[in-house]
């Protein structure tokens, strides 16, 4: 039998997941988690795939060095990610595909339709605009939590226009972006930790970027 | 969708992270920046367009920014483009026009955060704004207790410029600074040092022509003038040099280099060696006088000094300015041929230069900013206006006094209320590192001003939007050794929109807000058709950033004196209280709410002004503010100074050529035969815009070689070259070029001293290579005044 909402399950914890991670530095027992040898071998989503496997390998790797703590990442979060000012990988999409290469660019304003459009707005875009990866991955995660409920509910439709959803915000948005995001972040981190989490992130992306346009090319989701 | 795996296997792989759950590894809600909203539907909001001006400091242009705004956000800039015959529109350059990528650069600094590091090494932790006024608080109140309010340097900067939101000392810091029992104040600026000390000694503060007057000009020649690149915009005065040019004016420029000024409006270029311009000045004055070309009767009337029979009392014999020029006093004539081998300029160009100026009425003489980095900055500063004065320009329409281009007088607004400074000392701008290491042992002779001398040293530095704390101030190497010992500055606070080279050595440092975000308000008369702007912020302030107000006032709150800091008001109502004083003076000026509705109001045609007429009408009824009420080509006071400091040659009572301690008759030219210099370029305004990726497509940063020097090192166009003295070295692409004389250099100043691991500057900043060597009288920066070598890297 088919565990229909289990994908979507999956989607929106490790979504999560990554979206924590991009916002901020992990502290020891996240470490910890990550460390333990299951969280790779378990890993549960683009299995198989090239960049989903280095970016796992590269992130145990980086894990297990022992220049790798909570403190040096915290810094090298702080200077890839702009907490502090300057961002070596910046993580808006705007600065990449604005063509002023700024935040809060006409990109953002996409990104803000597109959550409107599930009736999702950033809380507070002056501060964190709405097209940093995290929200991104944030509002994939919601997408697949309420594709799982529908898929319950037996609302094929309503399961259809989730999964539309996800297509645009990983065909429209995150992939035309994040691999150069994934370019600069594996440049400038020191400790391969988060050029690694770039690397698996885009893997996940491309990956499920295939699924999702599979699933809606389905006759029937259910 | 295709299972990845059981449901068993995804569960262990959920309790593994399930561990560090309560820390938030899978804890969604405690990081939830998605919310749900109602607007599902809703239309693409509407674009408006809000009227702003732009803020930086190129001189005061204060361009109009028409901000195309859509949701909160900025997505376009356009300009005004009202042209008036008495006003040009106020057309936004490069700069002002690129202001988005200042707004929403990903750089820009986000939140409060203190130093984790050793100072300078830019490492930083972010902390709440609470903690940051505490610390800050704590450290005023230390300071002043143990060292005394002259311990407290509020440190000079440009970076942010309007009546209310200012970072030169007429801003909101130095009120509550004032109220807390003062601090060390500092005199002059960066950019105009030599010029405000010297001008006033021959001129009394008598002012130049209005800039729009230069239309009536024949002649006009420009003297290391170059508005075409630092203050292009229509807010600023480049527009009336182009309608001079119109109007049929000859244009001669002198300038080391081929400047876009010479390029776009010159008539004739003449390139000169830098640090030279006295001599040239000395020597046209030369042939004005044995050719009999000057105008001795407004000499006789106007003037103190320059021949023998219009000394003041106690000059001694041959000190006079003519007697200077002819030799009378060293043996040394200052001929053509004389000049000639100093400034590089061919004698017969300086005869023919010195007949056209002399021969064609009126002539408009204008110096530009260039002098004032110039090792003896203050010696042409006067010597421009003394030729001037010989071709009888001064008070007459189409003419000029020899200074900097005027603006017209009109009612200034009222400004934000400082209070009084109860510290009376004050030292230049640019001597804070001797007060730092030294402070209570500078005396008059080493510009301390007020007191005899001081309590302490420097003990505090506030920096608000400025970058003189490293990149703009001369010799960065020596400023950082002195910043990074924590023993001589205890403690030092920036605020900034971005990690300049200066923020770096913050202990705390304060995310401000920028232009767009707050209220710019302001009367701009300096130059153009008079305007007044009141422009709100456009868009909510971004990320969890203060403006200064703000600040100053939880500080004052900490410290106990709020009420004194804020009166009750908010910073809108000093807004309105400041409009409301201004009505006072002058009832015309539109009310509050007049402002509100229509924010930028342009003047009416007025008539251009003619600078020091009332003088020249009756000189004894309207006496100029030097002593003898004239115009003092000879300085008594300045004589006096020269005296009492040790320094009468350096600093002579007449304008002289005075050779500087690193231009081309210094015997370190061996060493380093090249001498450069560091304009101001179009890219940037001072180390503004250095990050801005589209002034990078402008202009990339580069030196300029002229192709003979490029040749004799194997240079070509654009190879990579390093650039070095016994103060540091800088790796930058090089530019081969005709465009520059020969033996000359140019790096523009501005670029982000961005050190390699070696201490090598990689971008650029030619300050890694300036001197600190105070000028004498003003004891201003003299960064144009240096010797290097260059070689292909």
């Amino acid at each position: 039998m088919t565990d229909l909402t289990l994908p979507y399950e999956i989607r929106q914890q490790v979504y999560t997941l990554l979206a924590n991670l991009f916002l901020t530095h992990p502290q020891d027992p996240t470490l910890a988690a990550l460390r333990d040898p299951d969280f790779v071998t378990d890993f549960p989503l683009g299995r198989g795939t090239p960049d989903v496997e280095a970016g796992l390998t590269k992130l145990a790797e980086a894990l297990a060095h022992d220049g790798t703590t909570a403190d040096s990442l915290k810094f090298e979060f702080y200077h890839l990610f702009g907490t502090l000012g300057p961002a070596d990988a910046p993580p808006w999409e705007s600065v990449y595909l604005d063509r002023e290469h700024v935040l809060l660019g006409e990109d953002t304003l996409k990104v803000r339709a597109l959550y409107a459009r599930f009736g999702l707005a950033a809380s507070d875009p002056s501060r964190q605009p709405d097209d940093h990866l995290a929200l991104q991955l944030q509002f994939l995660a919601a997408l697949a939590a309420r594709t799982a409920e529908r898929l319950t509910a037996g609302d094929e439709p309503g399961a259809r226009a989730l999964l539309e959803g996800q297509r645009e915000c990983l065909e429209d948005h995150l992939l035309r972006w994040t691999h150069q995001f994934t370019a600069r972040a594996e440049s400038a981190s020191e400790t391969g930790f988060y050029g690694a989490l770039a690397r698996l992130t885009l893997g996940l992306l491309r990956y499920d970027l295939n699924e999702v346009r599979r699933q809606l090319a389905a006759p029937s989701l259910i | 969708m295709r299972p990845d795996l059981s449901r068993r296997s995804f569960l262990k792989w959920s309790a593994v992270l399930g561990a560090g759950a309560a820390t938030g590894v899978l804890a969604g809600s405690s990081n939830d920046l998605l919310v749900p909203t109602a607007s599902a539907d809703k239309a693409a909001a509407p674009i408006t367009v809000t009227p702003h001006v732009c803020a930086m400091n190129c001189g005061g242009g204060s361009c109009v920014l028409n901000l195309e705004v859509q949701d909160g956000v900025v997505t376009r800039i356009d300009t005004d483009q009202q042209d008036l015959a008495w006003s040009p529109a106020q057309r936004g350059c490069q700069r002002g026009r690129s202001m988005r990528q200042q707004l929403y650069h990903p750089d820009r600094l986000k939140q409060p955060m203190k130093r984790v590091g050793k100072r300078g090494e830019g490492k930083f932790e972010p902390i709440t704004w609470d903690e940051a006024y505490t610390t800050i608080a704590a450290n005023l109140d230390r300071i002043i207790k143990k060292y005394g309010n002259q311990a407290i340097f509020y440190h000079y900067a440009s970076g942010v410029l309007s009546p209310v939101f200012k970072s030169w000392p007429t801003g909101i810091v130095n009120r509550l600074l004032n109220q807390i029992g003062g601090y060390l104040n500092y005199y002059g600026t960066y950019s105009s040092a030599a010029y405000s000390f010297a001008a006033p000694y021959i001129l009394g503060g008598g002012s130049n022509n209005s800039v729009d007057d230069m239309v009536n000009s024949r002649l006009i020649v420009l003297f290391a003038d170059n508005p075409a690149e630092t203050r292009l915009g229509g807010g600023g005065q480049y527009q009336w040099y182009l309608k001079a040019k119109q109007a049929g004016a000859k244009v001669i420029v002198i300038d080391p280099r081929l400047s876009d000024t010479a390029k776009a409006i010159a008539d004739e270029w003449i390139p000169i060696r830098p640090t030279t311009d006295n001599a040239l000045i000395n020597a046209l004055a030369y042939v004005m006088i044995t050719e009999n070309l000057h105008d001795q009767a407004f000499l006789d009337k106007y003037c103190v000094g320059f021949d023998e029979s219009h000394l003041p009392a106690g000059a001694p014999a041959n000190s006079s300015f003519k007697s200077y020029v002819l030799g009378a006093a060293d043996g040394v004539p200052k001929t053509p041929a004389w000049a000639e081998s100093i400034t590089g300029v061919p004698a017969e160009t300086i005869v023919r230069l010195a007949r056209e100026i002399a021969g064609t009425k009126p002539t408009c003489l204008i110096q530009g900013l260039g002098w004032q980095r110039h090792a003896y900055g203050e010696q042409p500063v006067r010597a421009l206006p003394t030729l001037a004065a010989m071709t009888g320009n001064i008070g007459r329409k189409g003419g000029g006094n020899g200074t900097r281009p005027g603006g017209k007088s009109s009612v200034s607004l009222t400004g934000f209320p400082l209070g009084t400074n109860p510290v009376k000392a004050s030292i230049s701008c640019f001597q804070w590192p001797d007060a730092i290491t030294h402070g209570t042992e500078l005396r008059a002779k080493d510009g301390l001003r007020g007191v005899d001398k001081l309590d302490s040293n420097i003990k505090m530095i506030w920096n608000y939007a400025g970058n003189t704390l490293i990149n703009q101030h001369g010799d960065i190497n020596h400023a950082k050794k002195i910043l990074a010992d924590e023993s001589l500055v205890e403690f030092i606070l920036v605020h900034d929109i971005f990690m300049t080279p200066s923020a770096k050595f913050a202990d705390i440092l304060l995310p401000d807000r920028s232009s767009f975000e707050r209220t710019e308000m302001g009367r701009d008369a300096t130059s153009q058709g008079d305007r007044i702007f009141y422009t709100p912020g456009a868009i909510e302030p971004l990320y969890d950033t203060r403006d200064v107000y703000e600040v100053c006032l939880r500080l004052a709150e900490k410290l106990g004196v709020a009420d004194k800091f804020s009166e009750g008001r908010t910073m809108e109502q000093w807004q309105q209280w400041m409009v409301e004083e201004t009505r006072k003076k002058t009832p015309t000026f539109p009310t509050f709410e007049e402002l509100k509705k229509n924010p930028i109001i342009k003047s009416k045609e007025t008539p251009p002004t003619v600078g020091m007429a009332t003088f020249i009408a009756d000189p004894v009824k309207n006496k100029l503010a030097t002593p003898s009420g004239l115009i003092e080509i000879y300085s008594p006071q300045l004589a006096k100074m020269g005296q009492d400091w040790g320094l009468a040659a350096e600093l002579p009572p007449i304008p002289k050529y005075v050779p500087a301690w690193e231009g081309p008759e210094s015997p370190l030219k061996e060493k380093y035969p090249l001498q450069l210099i560091g304009h101001h370029v179009k890219r940037r305004v001072h180390s503004t815009h250095d990050n801005n990726p589209w002034m990078e497509e402008v202009e990339q940063q580069a030196i300029t070689l002229n192709e003979i020097d490029a040749a004799e090192r194997g240079i070509k166009d654009g190879d990579m070259v390093k650039i070095w003295n016994d103060r540091g070295t800088i790796h930058v692409v090089c530019r081969v070029s005709k465009g520059i004389m020969p033996g000359v250099a140019d790096l523009p100043q501005g670029a982000w001293h961005t050190p390699d691991k070696d201490g090598v500057d990689i971008r650029g900043c030619i300050n890694t290579i300036t001197k600190y060597h105070p000028t004498p009288g003003a004891k201003g920066n003299p960064q144009h005044t240096n010797l290097v070598q260059v070689a292909k890297l």
